[in-house]
């Protein structure tokens, strides 16, 4: 009855129960183990615990079970330590659905009367209570967490204010500051604790583009600007003083029933420089600090518009530096920089506050005169800038010599509109460069025409050059005692697609001033050698080849060098060559260029004046610089047959010329009589139509190998030798 | 303090110190950090005494988990913390990091455990050392003031002797705990317990 009544109670416990017997075999299992086991309690019953869970029975289970039943010590295991623990389970509501059973298990000793102990082991479930105490750290996490969140959320807020980049101050309707940022104390230069409780508009101000009643009080004219929504610049005023530019935009908040007002506003100080900046960028050339085609192109219109109002005149200057090409090539870009800053800032010297200097691009400047009183003014401003630019200049050590050409017209005369104007200034400017430079021209309306005509011939030309339509024709110089053709003089002729042959002298001079001389020249050169290095070649008597110069090309600096690399290229001795330049080019050249005529001299190249007498000699320069030959204008010849003098004077200028040391050519022998006459005389040279027009070089060639020009073919009875 | 000769209050340091480090050795088995269990220096006060020193310990009160033992001396023997450090300790071992500033009641658990485990290895030793056999009680969690724990356990008897106060230190990785393990006797067994400390020496002796 005992015993049915303790195995009631036993089996309707509501915890796991085992009895060890002291060799730690089962001798009891309640239903509440055999249900959380799955182990029923026959099964259970006479094994141990390792039999029943194999390999499923901690260490720590064992230690605690041989410390009851050995030490007799009672051992409490709980979940939170070391957590393998009984495979038991707890039957779920749900069917089919088994959960793990957390568990306590206590293993007591049970001293029995025999000195043994048995083992009482008892297991309570508490996965409830496991899943409550997740919970409430769960709880407690998420709070904590919670907590946490709020409070960086706090400081991130306050990490935004302050570390914003826009000045934050709050303000109330009367404008009392209760908050101020740090980029604000930057800003204006105040400590927050400082400026915390005076009046906003002592640091901002701004205008409202209209006013309403409301504008009265502070509080209006901000509640007003709030609602607004806009953002508009503003003065700030900084503690010591200065004003800067600001743009604010205002925001409105309730706090506590309260109005108040949030100001962010950002200093735009530095943009506006910017802004400045690239306006200036925009229209002034930086190189110089003068403003640009695009200003001057602005301040033109203005003028026009200005002077048409007020039915006033005013000037417009195109100015080019003459020789900013060479100056960039031979110097350096460096040095041409300089050159440009220096010429603008001698020009800026020369004309007045109230004009513009403009640098339209590359060497070229404008210069507008507004608020002309009359054209003459014009004039001497145009006049003091060729002076002051006439003057050398020291650039980098070195010295530069520089001029100006300047092409001056007037509004309104000569025209209404800008373009009108600066084409005008351009054709004057041309006129000017043609005028050989270092001087000023003002526009004519015949201009015009004859400049555009120029122009045109000058780009014909260029085109010509290039697509091979110059040739050289060539007129032999005979030997005056034998009638032997001694040297040939070579002369451009132009194929002009429209206008057929052009000699040298209708299309030379005009160009002879512009750019495109240059490259002429070393053609005419190169083409001049080429084709004696063809005669030679072809076994013909190698006579010396004569070329003319341009004053502009005998005062170039480096010709000698040219023409010795034209030599050579064509694998020509120096007496090959004969350079022939007119009185004014060898006046000009000695006075710029001495050393090149030097240099030639010493090479051994030919050396000729050409049209001798016809110009303004200066003996002691002939003297100074002497030439190999000198060639009697044709004038004298003629001049022959009319007087006596006539003959005399020509007696006298090949005796000079012989005096001087040089050998004489005469030029324009076209009649007989002529021919005679110069026989007569004791001269080296002559040539003329009379003996042979210039020809191509395949008439030429024949020539040569004929030795004497055709004409003389039955005048050689009368030659001496 | 009791009167001990020199020779039985050495004797009983010499006991104890062998006790709590065969405790160490059990707790370290248990846990996942290796702890350390500072020799104690073992005092021998009233058990009023006792509870006074319980009480200085901590402003917020104590944990203590209590087991009473029998045998040919018999007793209460406690081990106890402030409450701050029983949750610093539990935490650590369990490896958590709660927000909690107190200990759960599982937690609580895990404290007895580790309670159970050092007193259960020291009265063991105890007894293995004196040659007798020792039985207790399953170890019990109680929290309060120093009074509160003593009179809550030991108030019943009435007849209460000496305590062995020891100072125990528990060494952490990262920290140092200090709990505080006391042992009250019966004034009955007090004797008997000198007795076979007696005993124990004579056989040192030999």
């Amino acid at each position: 009855m005992k015993i049915k009544l303790a195995r009631q109670l036993f089996d309707a416990s509501d915890f796991g129960i085992i009895l060890l017997t002291p060799e730690a075999k089962i001798a009891l299992w309640n239903d509440w183990m055999a249900r959380a086991s799955g182990v029923a309690g026959k099964d259970a019953l006479g094994r141990s615990l390792e039999e029943v869970f194999p390999g499923a029975v901690s260490s720590r289970i064992k230690r605690a079970i041989s410390n009851a039943l050995d030490q007799g010590m009672p051992s409490l295991l709980s979940r939170n330590l070391k957590k393998n623990p009984l495979p038991l389970y707890r039957i779920a509501s749900k069917k089919g659905e088994t959960t793990f059973m957390e568990q306590q298990i206590t293993v007591k000793p049970l001293p029995s009367e025999d000195g043994r102990r048995h083992g009482l082991i008892q297991i309570t479930d508490i996965t409830l209570a496991v899943r409550r105490e997740l919970d409430l750290k769960l709880h407690a996490r998420t709070t904590e967490a919670i907590v946490e969140g709020y409070r960086l959320s706090e400081q991130r807020t306050h990490a935004i204010v302050d570390n914003a980049l826009d000045a934050i101050i709050t303000f109330d309707e009367d404008g009392v500051i209760v908050t101020f940022n740090p980029a604000a104390e930057r800003a204006f230069g105040f400590k927050a604790e400082r400026i915390i409780g005076k009046n906003i508009e002592t640091l901002l101000q701004w205008e409202p583009e209209s006013h309403a009643p409301g504008d009265v009080t502070p509080g209006g004219r901000w509640l007003r600007l709030a609602e607004g929504r806009e953002v508009r610049e503003c003065a700030g005023h900084r503690r010591n003083g200065d004003v800067f530019s600001m743009e604010l935009s205002v925001g409105l908040m309730e706090v506590d029933g309260h109005r108040m007002f949030i100001a962010m506003a950002r200093d735009i100080s530095r943009r506006k420089q910017a802004e400045k900046r690239i306006q200036y960028l925009a229209h002034y050339d930086t190189l110089t600090g003068m403003p640009n085609r695009a200003l001057l192109q602005e301040r033109l219109s203005q003028a026009v518009i200005q002077a048409k109002r007020t039915g006033g005149l005013f000037g417009l200057m195109m100015l080019d530096l003459d020789n900013f090409k060479e100056v960039n090539d031979t110097l350096g870009h460096q040095v041409g920089d300089l050159l440009l800053v220096e010429s603008a800032k001698r020009i800026s010297a020369v004309v007045r506050e109230s004009d513009t200097l403009a640098r339209q691009g590359g060497d070229e400047f404008i210069v507008l005169l507004t608020n002309l009183a009359d054209r003459d003014g014009v004039s001497t401003v145009a006049k003091s800038i060729v002076k002051t630019m006439d003057k050398p200049f020291v650039l980098q050590d070195c010295e530069v010599k520089s001029s100006v050409s300047i092409g001056v017209t007037i509004f309104p005369n000569d025209g209404e509109d800008t373009g009108q104007l600066l084409k005008n200034a351009d054709l004057a400017l041309y006129r000017a460069k043609a005028k050989g430079r270092n001087t000023f021209q003002l526009y004519v309306p015949e201009m015009d025409a004859k400049v555009q005509a120029h122009k045109t011939m000058e780009q014909e030309l260029r085109q010509a050059l290039e697509t091979g339509r110059l040739a050289l024709h060539y007129q032999p110089l005979v030997n005056a005692n034998n009638g032997v053709i001694s040297g040939v003089e070579a002369l451009v002729r132009w194929n002009h697609v429209r206008r057929g042959n052009i000699v040298a002298r209708e299309f030379i001079p005009f160009i002879a001033r512009t750019e495109l001389m240059a490259p002429l020249g070393e053609w005419v050169i190169r083409q001049a050698c080429a084709q004696a290095r063809l005669w030679r070649d072809a076994g013909l008597p190698p006579v010396p080849v004569s070329v003319n110069l341009t004053s502009g090309e005998l005062c170039r600096k480096n010709l000698a060098g040219g023409v010795a690399g034209a030599l050579h290229d064509a694998g020509l001795e120096e007496s090959a060559l004969r350079l022939e330049f007119g009185e004014d080019a060898f006046f000009l050249a000695v006075e710029r260029n001495p050393k090149a005529l030097a240099e030639l001299r010493e090479m051994g190249v030919g050396l000729s004046i050409d049209n001798f007498g016809a110009g303004a000699s200066t003996l002691d320069y002939l003297r100074g610089h002497p030439v190999d030959q000198i060639k009697i204008d044709p004038s004298y010849l003629k001049k022959v047959g009319d007087t006596v003098r006539g003959a005399a004077l020509f007696a006298a200028m090949v005796e000079l010329g012989h005096s001087l040391g040089s050998t004489i050519d005469v030029e324009g022998v076209e009649t007989f009589q002529q021919f005679e006459f110069v026989l007569r005389n004791n001269v080296e040279e002559m040539q003329g139509f009379y003996l042979s027009h210039p020809v191509t070089p395949d008439a030429m060639t024949d020539m040569l190998r004929l030795g004497k020009p055709l004409a003389t073919m039955d005048v050689t009875r009368l030659f001496r030798g | 303090m009791m009167d001990l000769s020199e020779m039985q209050s050495g004797a009983i340091n010499e006991l104890m110190n062998i006790s709590i480090g065969r405790a160490a050795s059990s707790l370290n088995q248990l846990v996942n950090e290796e702890i350390l269990l500072t020799a104690p220096r073992v005092l021998f006060i009233k058990r009023v005494e006792a509870s006074k020193k319980i009480n200085s310990l901590s402003l917020n009160g104590s944990c203590a988990v209590f087991q009473a033992f029998s045998g040919p001396f018999a007793g209460d023997a406690l081990l106890i913390f402030p409450e701050n450090k029983s949750v610093e300790l539990v935490r650590a071992i369990i490896g958590e990091v709660a927000p909690l500033e107190t200990l759960t009641e599982l937690e609580h658990d895990a404290l007895t455990e580790v309670a159970n485990i050092v007193l259960n290895a020291s009265l063991g030793s105890l007894a293995n050392l004196l040659e007798i056999e020792i039985s207790c009680s399953l170890p019990e969690y109680v929290k309060g003031n120093g009074e509160s724990i003593f009179m809550l356990k030991t108030g019943s008897r009435e007849n209460v002797g000496m305590a062995m106060f020891m100072e125990v230190d528990f060494v952490l990785k990262q920290r140092k705990i200090n709990g505080y393990v006391v042992f009250v006797l019966d004034v009955d067994t007090t004797q008997k317990f000198l007795d076979l400390i007696d005993n124990y020496v004579s056989r040192m002796m030999m």
